[in-house]
């Protein structure tokens, strides 16, 4: 184990018992806050960044140990997921010293922010997204809709992507905006999906009026700036290796009588096996990188294999459940059965998946 | 698309040197025209890979006049054999044979045989399935064994012997009053046959025993749990050499969807055949990636529990992964796939020949389920 997980262990064996004691249930949003703000009074909250912006500046050996950790102690999600995975490291790169002051706010759960992007007409085709910012006066006025915003609703901030030169090709003319989610010309609506949850938001901008130095990194250079550190970098893919296996070898524990149907007990063998597979393409490119060695393949079809995995492994898990979970109301298996059908669209959707991996690493021609 | 999951640069070194050589001495048209034979080998091949190569004793001890090497070498090569359907005695003679003698503790059978195994001057198998079952439902296993004097009489048919046709030595199971037991036989002694055969590269044999002479070798009643293991590991090899199969085809339908050209483009723009092939690149690494960690469990010494379930694992992933790469690889070739001609069908008929032939996926599913607590127990 490095140095850093076994530190990170220490501090969990203290604060950890008193969590799960006050959160219970951890997967709720106010859990969620205070396992951050716990992990953060540590110095936990972002241990890969730099510590310049109050991360340790942990490598990905050490960053994937400590994800290890955190999950051992069961740990919830973070609560400002997008806001540590994405939006700190963008504003870390891009952005001026006033808006790197919201890094330490990103850590302390002050800022929750959220990723505008998706648009009701721009989808797997993020480049044709269409709400606009014009000049207007000091700043920008924007117009426009965003859909499918995760954490929208809760977030206290949002990284938008809007179009700032209309004549310009898709990927250019783009560019990013921090904007306060209270700002005058807002709404915000709850939208609900198929599990009946609220997980994400439709935001609308009617004539919102933000300053100039709202302006992330370059103007109409946005498409650049978001893509920098978006996408899925290789210790996410690792994470999502390992997380897979995590959840078959737990839906397995499920059954401590075994599965009488040798049909549905072989078809869970199937997802363990497949879950085994997709966390040892993982362990290929962690190994690949401790020896700092290019990861082949393996990085590119992990995402695409936890995908098709967790969604057959809610339809097997039902199945298994039994007769009585159609009748149960939203019980577990029902909810991961729907919740399933996010894991092919969410991040890229299958299909873009594969046109990726046929054209990129295959070397396929473009259609 | 060289095997990435595999970094260790001496298996790099490996494959290349057996690519190399199975480049010139296995081309399609030696496929060809070795599928046609009885015995399906080229024994100047054979005697290459045993003497130039060093591969027929690969997994033997070196005191017996092997390399010693250990699983994760076996699957370097096995990948490559797969990768160019050789037609040769290679799981048989170098692997479950050796195997069988290894496992059954016997020192001097394995001092009277494993050296001729492993120079490559007598060609050995095992034989153990009978009738329509399965080759690891051994209770179903009723050749029997008799005492007679110093040696043992067997009566029984065993099905489907790999190169049980060419072999000079055949190892089998028979059951005697204490249980299954291993023998060898001199293949003169016995009715044999060959079988026609799914799958044309890799030959299959019908072996009939009538009072036939017989060596017992390793300890009376002590087989049962040995050749589990001996085909455990045959399993291991095999779904090495499904992966690698398995990844020539990917390479074949993505070369062919780059130059053939319909409706004014290359076929390779289209979806439909993109996503056919990122499929097939997400279960061949995987492929890749089940058989090599069951390699590297077996060449490590890892738990015999953690070695079946993985041998399982990469079996039930294997089998199925290459059966599915053959097949799309003849969709994506369309008309030119379906030729006899077109290399695709022999691919098609290793794949699934080779999923039936040492467990079916539906044994190693039931395999990987009891391993991990989903079978009750009574």
């Amino acid at each position: 184990m490095s140095t850093a997980a076994e530190e990170l262990r220490a501090y969990l064996d203290e604060v950890t018992p008193a969590l799960h004691r006050a959160w219970p249930d951890n997967r709720s949003f106010a859990a969620r806050l205070a396992w951050q703000r716990a992990l953060h009074l540590g110095g936990w909250a972002a241990p890969h960044w730099p510590v310049e912006d109050g991360g340790r500046g942990l490598g990905i050996l050490d960053r994937l140990a400590c994800d290890a950790e955190l999950a051992r102690a069961g740990a919830p999600d973070i609560a400002g997921v997008f806001g540590i995975k994405n939006v700190g490291p963008t504003i870390s790169r891009f952005g001026t010293p006033e808006q790197r002051a919201s890094l330490p706010r990103i850590l302390s759960t002050e800022e929750i922010w959220c990723q505008g992007f998706s648009e009701p007409d721009a989808g797997s085709d993020l480049a044709s997204l269409r709400t606009r910012a014009e000049p207007d006066g000091d700043g920008f006025r924007i117009n426009g809709q965003k859909v499918w915003t995760s954490d929208g609703m809760r977030a206290t901030h949002c990284m938008l992507l809007v179009r700032t030169d209309p004549g310009a090709r898709p990927h250019q003319g783009i560019s990013v905006l921090l904007v306060p989610l209270d700002t005058p010309g807002i709404e915000r609506r709850p939208l609900r999906q198929i599990t009946g949850d609220y997980e994400f938001a439709e935001l609308f901008f009617t004539d919102v009026h933000v300053p100039a130095d709202s302006l992330l990194g370059p103007l109409n250079e946005g498409w650049r700036v978001t893509m920098t550190t978006l996408g899925h970098e290789r210790a996410g893919v690792v994470e999502l290796a390992n997380s897979l296996q995590r959840d078959v070898k737990k839906a397995v524990a499920g059954f401590p009588d075994g599965v009488a149907d040798p049909v549905l007990r072989q078809e869970l063998a199937r997802r363990y096996v497949e879950a085994r597979t997709v966390g040892l393409l993982g362990r290929d490119v962690l190994r690949a990188l401790s020896a700092g060695e290019q990861p082949g393949p393996a990085q590119s079809v992990i995402k695409l294999g936890w995908s098709l995995t967790t969604q057959r492994l809610g339809e097997t898990l039902l199945e298994a459940a039994g007769p009585a979970a159609i009748a149960a109301g939203d019980g577990p298996e029902v909810h991961r059965f729907l919740r399933g059908r996010a894991s092919t669209i969410a991040a890229g959707t299958t299909e873009v998946m594969k046109n990726i991996l046929a054209e990129r690493v295959l070397g396929l021609p473009k259609g | 698309m060289s095997a990435v999951s595999d970094r260790n640069d001496e298996h790099d070194e490996l494959r290349k040197v057996v690519r190399a050589f199975l480049e010139h001495a296995s081309p399609s048209s030696e496929v060809r025209r070795l599928a046609e034979t009885d015995e399906g080998y080229d024994p100047e091949v054979w005697r290459r890979l045993a003497d130039e190569l060093g591969l027929v004793g690969l997994i033997v001890p070196e005191r017996f006049g092997g390399a010693g090497a250990g699983a994760a070498e076996l699957a370097v090569v096995m990948a490559e054999m797969g990768r160019t359907l050789l037609c040769a005695p290679y799981l048989s003679s170098a692997v479950l044979a050796p195997a069988a003698l290894l496992e059954s503790g016997d020192e001097t059978a394995c001092a009277e045989f494993l050296p001729d195994i492993a120079d490559g001057s007598v060609i050995a198998t095992l034989a153990v399935a009978e009738g329509n079952s399965d080759i690891r439902d051994l209770d179903a296993v009723w050749t029997t064994a008799r005492a007679d004097g110093d040696r043992h009489l067997l009566f029984g048919t065993k099905e489907r012997v790999t190169d049980g046709y060419a072999a000079g030595l055949l190892l089998t199971v028979a059951r005697t009053e204490k249980g299954l037991s291993l023998f060898a036989v001199d293949p003169e002694a016995v009715e044999r046959r060959p079988l026609p055969a799914l799958d044309p590269t890799r030959k299959l044999a019908r072996v009939h025993f009538d009072r036939t002479p017989a060596r017992l070798i390793g300890a009376e009643g002590a087989a049962e749990g040995a050749v589990a293991r001996v085909l455990d590991l045959g399993a291991v090899a095999l779904a090495a050499e499904q992966a690698g199969g398995a990844e020539r085809c990917l390479e074949l339908s993505v070369e062919y969807a780059k130059t053939r050209e319909q409706f004014g483009r290359p076929i390779g723009a289209f979806q439909a055949i993109k996503h056919k092939c990122a499929e097939l690149l997400y279960e061949v690494e995987s492929a890749k990636a089940a058989a090599q960690d069951a390699a590297r469990l077996w060449s490590a010494a890892a738990a015999a529990s953690e070695q079946g379930l993985a041998a399982s694992v990469a079996r039930a992933y294997c089998s199925e992964t290459y059966v599915h790469a053959a097949a799309e690889t003849i969709q994506i070739h369309g008309g030119i796939g379906y030729t006899w001609e077109h290399d695709a069908h022999l691919y098609l008929r290793r794949a699934k020949s080779s999923a039936l032939l040492l467990g079916s996926t539906s044994w190693h599913l039931e395999r990987v389920a009891a391993d991990i607590g989903l079978v009750p127990t009574a």
